[in-house]
C-alpha cells in the first residue's frame, strides 16, 4: 500500500509536468493548427482525468477503472505533443493523438467495476484499440499531415493521398460504429445495476452520452457537410464534455457515498424497529443495497456448511455465477453470507458496512436458522425411523402370517383328520405325529422370531454377553476384539446389537469371508460399534435394504453408520451412537 | 425322587408337575420366582429343581442365577433349566468347571415326555443334559477344525449324543447298537481328537465341551 503511494504520488508529480508540457508548446507555437484548443484544453483534460483518476487509484486499488483514467489523461497530454514542430516530438504527438479515445470508451464501458461485461462490450472496446492503433498508424504512413497546416508527416511512406482518403473515410465510419456501440454497452450496465448504482452512474452516463453526440457530430463534420466555425464549436463542445467527465465520476462517488450512509441509517433504523413492525432482515438488506435478488446463507459451525433461512444446506454461488458472497464475521467467526448481484461487487464497502451493522441481527437469524436445520433434520430421523419401524412391522406379519400359523392351520387339520381316523390307529398316530412334527416347527420360528424382536440375552446381560452370543452362532468364526464393559440405556444397545447382527448377517450370506472381528468401545459420550470382515468387499449400504434399514433404526437413537471397504479387503461396518 | 419345580407360569408349571408326578417323581415343591425357589429348595434339600429361566423379580435371568446359587450352596440338588431360548453362554456358563449335576433345556423339549423325564433323571443322578441345539451350534462352529473332520459320520453322531450328557447305554439305544460299538466308538473318538479318556458321563461331556468351546 505503501509502494502504491509512492508510485501513484510520482505519476501525479508526472501528470503534473504532462500537463505543462502541452500549455508551454502551445503557447510557443501558435501559428500551428488547433494551438488554442491545446493550449486550453491540453492541461485541463490532462490534469483532470490524471488527478481524478489517481484518487480513484489511491481508494480502489483493485479496481482497473483509476489506471484507465489517468492513462487517458497522460495519452492526452501526449497527443498535445502535435503542436511542436520538431519532427520527433511531433510524431509522438501524433501516434498518440487518437489513443485518448479508445481508452476513454474502455473506461465509459468498463465503470463503475473496471471490469468489461460480456462480449458486446470488449468487443467495441477491441474495435476502439484497433482503430486508434493499428489503423490509425496505418494510415500515418500514407497522411499528408500539411493539409491540415501540421508540420512533415515523418513516416509518411506513400504518396498515394487518394488511398488515405479512402482509408480516413474507413476510419470515420468505423468510430460511428465504436462510438455509437458505447451507448448499447452503458445502457446493458444501466438496466443490470441497482437502485443504488444509478445513483452512481447516472452523472457519468449523462455526460458521456452528450460526449458521444459531440463526437458523432465531429466525425460528420469530416466529411465535410458543415461549415468551419460550426465544426469548430462542436469541437470546443466535446472537449468542454470531456473535461467534466471526471468531475463527473467524482460526483457519483460522492453520491455513492452520501447513499451509502443513507442506506447504513436506514438499516438500522429498521432494524431497531420494534418486533412485529420489524419487516425481515433480508428485505431490509436487500433495500439498503437495492438489490432484490439478494439471499442470506447462514453459517452452521458444528456442521461446516451454510443453510438458507429455511435451514436447508446450500452452496454459495462461485465466480461466473453473476452473484457475489461477503462473509460477515463475528468475533473472528462467520456468522453469515450476504450473496449479491455481481454487478455490486464494486460497493464491497457499502456491503461491509451493511453486513457490519447488522451482525448482531444477523447472529440471531444464523441461531434461528440452525434451529430450522436441527427441526428439519429431527423430522427426517423422525421420518426415517418410523418408516424403519413400519417395515419391521411388515416383515413381522409377513414372518408370522408364511410361517407359524401356516403350520399351526396344517397342524390343526391334522389333528381333525386325525379325529376322523381313530378306527384306524396306524393312520391316526401317522397324522398325530406330522401334527407334532409342525408344532414343533412353530415352534422354533416363534423362538427365531422373538429373539429377531428383542434377543433375551441383551436385556438380561447387556450388549456384551449378547454380542457374545451373536459371535457363538455365526456360522463364520468371530472374534470379539473389544467390549464396552458396562452397562448401556437399552435403546443404545439394542441398536448397537442390531448393527452387529445385520452386519454378521451379511457376512455370513455375501462377502465370502474366513473370518471377522467385533469391536463395541466408548469413546467420549459416544458408542462405537465396528464389524469388519476379510471377504469380498463391496458393500453398499444404498442397495442392501438390511444395511440401509440398519441406517434408519440407527436414526432413531441419533446414531450414524458407515460402511466401507475396509484396509486389505473386506467390509467395515461402523456405527456411532451417542449415548448420553 | 424328589423335585422342586419353579416356573412363573402357572400353566405350564402344573403341566410339568403332572408330567412329573405321572412318571414317578416326588414333586415335594412349587415356585414361582426366584427367591421363593432358593428358600423351598433350602427347606426341602431336593435331588433337582427344575427351573424355567426366566421368572420374577427382574424376569431377565433370574432362574440362570439362582441354579448357579443352587449348585453352590447345595451341591446335592441338581438343577435342570429350561429356557425358552437357546444361548450358548448359558449353558456353558452353567456347565462351569463340572458338567455334573445341571442341564440346559429348550424349554420345547418338554413335549417330548420319554426323552424329558429322562434327561431330569440323568441330571437328579449327578449327570449332565445339553440341549441338542446348544451342541449342533457349538459343532457347528467347531466342524471348522479340522481333527473333527476326520470323524465317521457314526463317530459324529455319537459325539453329539455325548455332549448331551447321555450315557453310553442311552446312546446304544438311542442309535440302535450295542453298548459295546458305542464304546468302540467313544475310544476312537478321543484318540481323534486327542482327549484324555475320560470313564464317567459327565466328566467326558466336559472334556467334549472344552474341545467345542476352543474351536
Amino acid at each position: 500500500m505503501i509502494g502504491l503511494r509512492w508510485a501513484l504520488i510520482g505519476l501525479g508529480v508526472l501528470g503534473v509536468i504532462a500537463g505543462v508540457v502541452p500549455l508551454v508548446l502551445g503557447l510557443s507555437a501558435p501559428e500551428v493548427n488547433d494551438a488554442e484548443l491545446v493550449t486550453v484544453f491540453g492541461p485541463l483534460v490532462g490534469w483532470s482525468f490524471i488527478g481524478t483518476g489517481l484518487f480513484a487509484w489511491y481508494r480502489r486499488p483493485d479496481n482497473r477503472f483509476g489506471a484507465l483514467m489517468t492513462a487517458v489523461g497522460f495519452t492526452w497530454c501526449l497527443s498535445g505533443l502535435t503542436v511542436d514542430t520538431t519532427s520527433g516530438v511531433f510524431l509522438i504527438g501524433l501516434l498518440f493523438s487518437s489513443l485518448p479515445f479508445a481508452l476513454l470508451f474502455h473506461m465509459l464501458c468498463a465503470f463503475p467495476s473496471g471490469r468489461l461485461e460480456g462480449r458486446f462490450g470488449r468487443a467495441i472496446v477491441a474495435l476502439g484499440y484497433f482503430i486508434t492503433t493499428v489503423l490509425y498508424w496505418t494510415i500515418l504512413l500514407f497522411y499528408d499531415t500539411t493539409r491540415d497546416e501540421w508540420p512533415d508527416n515523418p513516416i509518411q511512406v506513400f504518396e498515394d493521398q487518394s488511398a488515405a482518403d479512402a482509408l480516413l473515410n474507413l476510419q470515420s465510419v468505423l468510430a460511428i460504429v465504436a462510438i455509437l456501440g458505447v451507448p448499447v454497452v452503458l445502457w446493458r450496465q444501466w438496466k443490470r445495476a441497482s437502485p443504488a448504482q444509478h445513483a452512481v452512474l447516472a452523472p457519468v452516463y449523462g455526460i458521456a452520452a452528450v460526449l458521444m453526440v459531440m463526437l458523432v457530430a465531429s466525425l460528420v463534420a469530416d466529411f465535410g457537410v458543415m461549415s468551419n466555425d460550426l465544426e469548430s464549436a462542436i469541437d470546443i463542445a466535446g472537449l468542454i464534455c470531456l473535461v467534466l467527465v471526471p468531475f463527473a465520476f467524482l460526483a457519483g462517488l460522492a453520491r455513492n457515498r452520501l447513499s451509502s450512509a443513507g442506506a447504513i441509517g436506514e438499516l438500522v433504523a429498521s432494524l431497531s424497529e420494534r418486533e412485529g413492525r420489524r419487516r425481515s432482515l433480508r428485505d431490509a438488506l436487500a433495500d439498503a443495497l437495492g438489490d432484490p435478488g439478494l439471499t442470506l446463507a447462514y453459517w452452521l459451525p458444528d456442521r461446516e456448511h451454510y443453510v438458507n433461512a429455511e435451514g436447508e444446506q446450500m452452496d454459495l454461488p462461485g465466480p461466473g455465477t453473476g452473484r457475489v458472497t461477503t462473509i460477515v464475521e463475528h468475533a473472528g467467526e462467520p456468522v453469515a453470507a450476504i450473496v449479491y448481484a455481481a454487478s455490486l461487487a464494486d460497493e464491497r464497502e457499502l456491503v461491509d458496512a451493511v453486513g457490519a451493522a447488522a451482525t448482531l441481527t444477523l447472529e440471531n437469524e444464523r441461531l434461528d436458522a440452525e434451529l430450522r436445520a436441527k427441526v428439519a433434520e429431527l423430522r427426517d430421523q423422525r421420518s426415517r425411523s418410523l418408516g424403519a419401524a413400519l417395515n419391521e412391522r411388515r416383515r413381522l406379519e409377513r414372518n408370522l402370517h408364511d410361517g407359524a400359523q401356516q403350520r399351526l392351520v396344517s397342524m390343526a387339520l391334522n389333528l381333525r383328520l386325525a379325529r376322523a381316523r381313530l378306527d384306524d390307529p396306524d393312520k391316526a398316530a401317522e397324522l398325530l405325529e406330522s401334527a407334532a412334527g409342525e408344532l414343533d416347527a412353530a415352534i422354533a420360528e416363534l423362538r427365531e422370531l422373538a429373539r429377531g424382536i428383542h434377543p433375551a440375552v441383551l436385556s438380561d446381560r447387556g450388549l456384551d454377553a449378547a454380542l457374545e452370543a451373536l459371535a457363538l452362532r455365526s456360522p463364520v468364526p468371530v472374534e470379539l476384539e473389544e467390549r464396552v464393559g458396562e452397562r448401556l440405556p437399552e435403546p443404545v444397545e439394542l441398536a448397537a446389537y442390531f448393527v452387529v447382527a445385520e452386519a454378521l448377517t451379511n457376512v455370513a450370506k455375501y462377502a465370502s469371508a474366513s473370518r471377522a472381528t467385533v469391536r463395541a468401545v466408548r469413546d467420549n459420550g459416544h458408542v462405537i460399534v465396528e464389524v469388519a470382515d476379510d471377504g469380498v468387499g463391496g458393500a453398499d449400504p444404498s442397495k442392501g435394504s438390511g444395511l440401509r434399514g440398519l441406517a434408519d433404526r440407527l436414526c432413531a437413537v441419533d446414531g450414524r453408520l458407515e460402511v466401507e471397504d475396509a484396509r486389505g479387503g473386506g467390509t467395515l461396518v461402523r456405527a456411532d451412537i451417542p449415548c448420553g | 425322587m424328589r423335585v422342586v419345580v419353579a416356573d412363573d407360569s402357572v400353566l405350564l408349571r402344573e403341566g410339568i408337575v403332572r408330567l412329573l408326578t405321572e412318571s414317578g417323581f416326588d414333586v415335594v415343591a412349587q415356585a414361582g420366582d426366584a427367591e421363593d425357589l432358593l428358600r423351598k429348595v433350602s427347606a426341602h434339600r431336593p435331588d433337582v429343581a427344575v427351573v424355567d429361566i426366566r421368572m420374577p423379580p427382574t424376569n431377565t435371568d433370574d432362574g440362570l442365577r439362582a441354579a448357579l446359587e443352587i449348585r453352590a450352596r447345595h451341591p446335592e440338588t441338581s438343577v435342570l433349566v429350561l429356557s425358552q431360548y437357546v444361548e450358548e453362554t448359558y449353558a456353558l456358563e452353567l456347565v462351569g468347571d463340572g458338567a455334573g449335576g445341571v442341564g440346559y433345556l429348550l424349554k420345547d423339549r418338554v413335549a417330548d415326555v420319554e426323552r424329558f423325564v429322562d434327561s431330569v433323571k440323568r441330571v437328579a443322578e449327578g449327570g449332565s443334559a445339553l440341549d441338542p441345539e446348544v451342541v449342533s451350534q457349538l459343532l457347528g462352529r467347531a466342524r471348522r477344525n479340522d481333527p473333527l473332520g476326520a470323524l465317521t459320520p457314526r463317530e459324529g453322531e455319537v459325539l453329539e449324543l455325548m455332549a448331551e450328557g447321555r450315557s453310553n447305554h442311552a446312546i446304544a439305544e438311542q442309535m440302535v447298537v450295542t453298548e459295546r460299538a458305542v464304546e468302540k466308538h467313544v475310544t476312537s473318538i478321543f484318540g481323534k481328537l486327542d482327549l484324555a479318556p475320560a470313564p464317567a458321563d459327565h466328566r467326558r461331556v466336559l472334556a467334549v465341551l472344552a474341545y467345542l468351546r476352543e474351536g
